[in-house]
């Protein structure tokens, strides 16, 4: 890549362009966990850049007081903004994939703009591995729509990636937006008849049918399977704690809760953190980092103090690389215990919300 | 125990309990000869056209009260027992120091007809005759969803209400008073409590901006409310959104009580609440478009001078039932129509007895009340 004066890559235009983020791609891919300084590197100059082409943070940035000189000062975005307005680096081009978030705000959805799914389909893919989840040694079953039915699904499309990268069959499961539970219950029992381990992985809501379904009895899946759960319940009708989730779990699939995966990611990121186990700490891959930040003070907590997370993922190239959500978690040593989204403020009554708005 | 009875042990818990607007006997007196027509009609026939009627209240009122503020449901509270009714309250953990307060100022008689129950309780809701309902559209509709179609239901859904300043060309000292007590009452979580001030384009928009900010931040100084980490991350969502768009904000750094956005969106969204007022230009034409999301929604609109007629009639079409000045947002007279409703006389029932003489004296209907 092109050399700045500043000794930092010329993103703007080579980001652009596939050979660029390819090039990019492979510098996220040789930093390690411990490189603070490598990060920093990339994250304050991805952020200069990006600040170039999209004007909220380069407001954000300006009232700071400019590009900061730390990777923990990079303002970030709130995810909420992704509702309100385009974020999209690219100049001159149009993206080729929209993905958008789902629920309650269905009718103004957040969506994230790529010019391509490169990057996303590389550090998806990497990012799991590196992380430990198996998915490339068993046969996978996915408890979301295909991509092609749900093409503006991140979590499909991520899932796509590896159906594509995996040698091992694999299927989606939901269709019209029904889960075909008798199909899928025959394939992971004609799995366990053969011993073939498996993969199934989903939504936390997907799951709860297969456990509804199951009650009182295990598949026992073979050794090697694993399971991936992602998105948690809250704001859903039926709500589980973690540990009630995962008991179940364990007890209808035979397998132990070190086997049970948690994926947390979102529309708005190309990243994921994974945590294995009921009482897993959630870990990124070394081109992302989390804060947990105190919302009372805006600064960063300490370990075992709990707040709110906020991502910079250097692999969002295309539209912020920071990103503050409104989940919680406790910051952990090396990562953070993720408790969900953040509970909703006391009933608000009859006075109307953003919410109750979009839902009437 | 008749209804002039009631009206006189009952005054007094009014003038303890402000926030109710209702300043004692009197206005008791005019609460009920509005849904009535006169005092007695609850103790006994009384005459209507060729022949006599006789109001009838609930025997058991099952009052589902909302989390935000205290005052809605001792105003329920106080109507139910006004009309004799026994009152069971499922009260949200967060008000129910308030409620406990507000009926240990009961007499005795009339605590005898409250219970406060901590949550939902089936067998209390299916053993009363009416039921009332605050909250949000979605609580609305689980608890219509359990009714018997012979409990009489009323509810008051989610809504919205805001000021309207037209073309302010000089923000006086008293008006921004005004506004900063509409928005700090309930910490702005209220019905009644304006989301937004909308002023035309031509309007004073940073002179108010700034002036409200000094009273803000004194108001904040002299009365400040801790926050919890929920409301923070809120305020603070808010503030990092109006920076990223380039609104002009003013705002009281990590104090986080008070926040003011000049705002510029096509249309009308709701604020966050705990003390985030955006101020919207929007101009008369466009005003009717702005606000068409607030459809059915509208609840209170709080003004200054003169309103013009096309601005009124917007905001009927809209749902509001109330329009007041500016600093009296929070304070609905006693007989405000809420939800466009006459007070009480959704939870009378009327029974006709025709022919030339009511079939009770007077003494023995107040043997039946």
């Amino acid at each position: 890549m092109a050399k700045e004066k500043s000794g930092f890559p010329s993103f703007c235009k080579e980001l652009d362009r596939p050979e660029g983020r390819a090039q990019w791609g492979k510098s996220l891919q040789s930093l390690s966990v411990e490189d603070e300084r490598g990060f920093e590197g990339l994250a304050l100059a991805l952020c200069r850049s990006q600040a170039r082409r999209v004007a909220p943070l380069a407001r954000l940035l300006q009232a700071e007081g400019g590009v900061p000189t730390g990777w923990r000062r990079i303002p970030p975005v709130p995810q909420e903004l992704f509702k309100q307005v385009r974020l999209f680096v690219p100049a001159d081009q149009a993206p080729r994939r929209i993905f958008e978030t789902s629920g309650t705000t269905r009718q103004n959805p957040g969506r994230h703009f790529l010019l391509d799914v490169d990057l996303y389909r590389a550090v998806s893919t990497e990012g799991a591995r590196r992380a430990g989840v198996p998915w490339e040694t068993v046969d996978l079953h996915f408890l979301v729509p295909s991509p092609p039915e749900a093409p503006h699904s991140s979590l499909s499309a991520m899932f796509g990636f590896w159906s594509e990268q995996s040698v091992h069959p694999s299927r989606f499961w939901i269709q019209d937006g029904r889960l075909d539970q008798k199909g899928l219950l025959t394939t992971l029992s004609e799995a366990v008849r053969s011993g073939r381990p498996v993969g199934l992985c989903g939504t936390a809501f997907a799951f709860v049918p297969l456990l509804e379904q199951g009650e009182g009895s295990a598949l026992c899946l073979p050794r090697g399977s694993f399971l991936l759960e992602t998105g948690g319940f809250k704001g859903r009708a039926r709500e589980m704690s973690k540990p009630d989730f995962y008991r179940a779990l364990e007890a209808r699939f035979g397998i132990s809760a070190e086997e049970i995966w948690s994926e947390y990611g979102m529309t708005e990121l190309s990243s994921q953190a994974y945590a294995q186990g009921p009482d897993g700490v959630h870990r990124t891959p070394p081109w992302a980092r989390v804060r947990i930040i105190d919302p009372l003070t805006g600064r960063d907590c300490l370990t075992g103090e709990k707040g709110l997370v906020a991502w910079v993922d250097l692999a969002n190239i295309d539209s912020v690389l920071a990103i503050q959500t409104q989940d919680e978690a406790i910051a952990a040593p090396d990562g953070f215990r993720l408790l969900g989204r953040s509970p909703t403020l006391p009933l608000r009554g009859c006075s109307l919300t953003a919410e109750d708005l979009r839902s009437s | 125990m008749i209804a002039s009875e009631r009206i006189e042990r009952l005054a007094p818990v009014c003038s303890l309990f402000p926030e109710l607007g209702i300043s004692g006997r009197e206005d008791l007196c005019r609460l009920l000869t509005a849904a009535l027509g006169r005092l007695d009609a609850l103790d006994g026939f009384v005459p209507y056209g060729r022949g006599w009627s006789r109001a009838i209240a609930p025997q058991r009122l099952y009052h589902v009260l909302a989390g935000t503020v205290p005052v809605s449901g001792w105003r329920s509270l106080l109507e139910g027992l006004l009309l004799g009714s026994e009152n069971l309250l499922q009260c949200p953990e967060q008000q129910s120091g308030a409620m406990v307060r507000f009926c240990a100022a009961l007499p005795r008689s009339f605590r005898k007809l409250v219970r406060i129950l901590p949550s939902y309780s089936e067998d209390d809701f299916a053993s009363a005759d009416a039921i009332v309902v605050f909250g949000r559209d979605e609580t609305v509709r689980l608890f219509r969803a359990r009714c018997r179609k012979d409990q009489l239901f009323l509810a008051y859904g989610h809504r919205a209400s805001l000021l309207w300043l037209g073309a302010l060309s000089r923000p006086t000292t008293h008006l921004v008073k005004g506004i900063i007590r509409d928005l700090t009452e309930y910490d702005q979580a209220g019905c009644l409590s304006p989301q937004c001030l909308i002023l035309e384009p031509e309007a004073a928009v940073l002179p108010l901006a700034e002036l409200l900010a000094h009273g803000l931040a004194e108001n904040a100084r002299l009365d400040p409310i801790p926050r919890r980490p929920e409301e923070a991350a809120k305020i603070r969502e808010a503030r990092t959104m109006a920076r990223a768009l380039g609104w002009p904000l003013w705002e009281d750094g990590d104090g986080l009580q008070w926040t003011l956005i000049v705002r510029d969106l096509p249309q009308f969204q709701p604020t966050c609440g705990h003390r985030v007022l955006y101020l919207d230009k929007v101009p008369r034409e466009r005003l009717g478009s702005w606000l068409a999301p607030l459809q059915g929604h509208l609840s209170a609109v709080g003004v200054t001078g003169r309103v013009p007629l096309s601005v009124q009639k917007l905001f009927w079409s809209l749902g509001a039932s109330r329009c007041c000045r500016v600093g009296t947002m929070q304070s609905p007279p006693p007989l405000w129509h809420h939800d466009g409703r006459t007070p009480l006389v959704d939870l009378i029932r009327w029974v006709d007895w025709e022919g030339p003489h009511p079939p009770t004296s007077p003494k023995k209907s107040r043997l039946l009340s």
